[in-house]
């Protein structure tokens, strides 16, 4: 899965509320691998490489072949670092119940560069700027930050702004997923192992938890806040 | 005539003196009717001192490069420009060259100040390559004996599937 040697176990994890790549690596993993958050299909991986790089990206790991396709490794400005991949054959899989949420952590320096590039590879739009978001939302109840929405056809996005001064775990959630009832999910989640590292909380229409589960995945959870 | 026009609608006072005129070339090599088909909104020309941008109701890929362009700017407090309704500010000569500037950067190119007369072509931006939120998986490193434990854990919490595991090469 890496395009020098190593060895892993890889598993793929198929929600309603999102999709995982579970990898297990029996070797050392190489770099940078790892550091990559996400998998993005794309329809062309030679067309989004040349999109992505118009759009300002870096492309940290040039198109490598695995045994069903294609990826890359490409960084956007402010150092998120995103894997485009392409397989042989066109997976299908169902839609989605809820669409997470990719939680994108940047700095007031690079927000800018990184909205633009990430609307132009996107196509996506906008949907909320908030300058001065609930600080519980980072965990600083008593502060405010600067929240983006943004939505594309590869799904939602949230950029959150901060000047890194940030309690755990805030920041080491890469993925929030959005369920019917946030109460029902973390009881089946609480049976499951999975520990919760925050809230419940309501804020900006949400409920929300962050939780981490066994092995070490630590994400937020969320449901409208008028569904609980 | 001096100003600058959103959608042949608002005229807004900049700067003048533009060290620079601008037109648009095609950035891809498509003819200029597959252009159109995707991209209808955007039109430059120069006058002597005059920028004319005319960007039309759009979603599509130019459109896309111009609204980030107006997201760029509007930090700037210079003009507001979202979903194609048009919020005109006082328009200075570094909002029109940081746009030219960014431009520059999708791929159009600058010309030397001269035309009287306009000189309108087509952009046309990257291709949308995303394919559905199904397919974005978010990667999760774990230490092999977890990864059962973490699996089963997923499906508790969320419910749906799982693949086989796989032991690729």
């Amino acid at each position: 899965m890496t395009p020098t040697p190593s060895s892993t176990i890889l598993q793929a994890v198929l929600t309603p509320a999102g999709i995982l790549s579970v990898f297990g690596f029996k070797t050392p993993v190489p770099y940078p691998f790892g550091l990559e958050r996400t998998g993005y299909l794309v329809s062309n991986l030679d067309d989004a490489i040349s999109a992505a790089r118009a759009a300002g990206a870096d492309v940290l790991v040039s198109p490598f072949n695995d045994p069903i396709g294609r990826d890359a490794i490409v960084q956007w400005p402010g150092g998120v670092n995103m894997q485009l991949y392409w397989h042989t054959t066109p997976p299908s899989y169902a839609p989605l119940q809820t669409i997470p949420e990719n939680r994108v952590y940047v700095s007031a320096d690079r927000v800018t560069a990184f909205t633009r590039s990430f609307l132009a590879f996107s196509h996506g739009k906008t949907t909320s700027d908030d300058p001065r978001a609930p600080g519980i939302e980072i965990g600083r109840p008593t502060d405010t930050y600067r929240r983006i929405r943004i939505e594309s056809t590869f799904g939602k996005l949230a950029v959150l702004v901060t000047d890194g001064h940030l309690p755990y775990p805030y920041g080491r959630e890469i993925t929030g997923y959005e369920v019917a009832n946030l109460a029902e999910t973390l009881a089946k989640a609480n049976g499951a192992g999975v520990v919760i590292l925050v809230g419940p909380y309501a804020a900006d229409r949400r409920n929300a938890a962050i939780v981490q589960f066994p092995g070490g995945y630590v994400a937020e959870i969320h449901s409208e806040a008028s569904k609980k | 005539m001096r100003g600058l026009m959103f959608a042949g609608v608002n005229p807004v006072s900049f700067e003048p003196g533009l060290p620079f005129g601008v037109s648009i070339m095609p950035y891809w090599p498509l003819t200029q009717s597959a252009c159109r088909d995707r991209v209808e909104m955007a039109r430059f020309y120069t006058n002597k001192n005059i920028l004319e941008l005319v960007v039309a109701e759009q979603t599509m890929p130019v459109s896309s490069l111009f609204h980030s362009t107006a997201i760029f700017v509007d930090r700037r407090k210079a003009i507001r420009l979202e979903n194609g309704k048009e919020h005109p500010m006082r328009i200075t000569r570094f909002l029109v060259v940081t746009t030219a500037v960014f431009l520059g950067f999708c791929g159009v190119r600058l010309s030397p100040r001269q035309a009287s007369t306009p000189n309108i072509a087509y952009a046309a931006a990257a291709a949308n390559v995303a394919v559905g939120p199904q397919y974005d998986s978010t990667h999760v490193y774990v230490a092999p004996q977890d990864v059962d434990r973490f699996v089963a854990s997923l499906l508790a919490t969320f419910g749906g599937g799982a693949s086989k595991q796989a032991f690729p090469p």
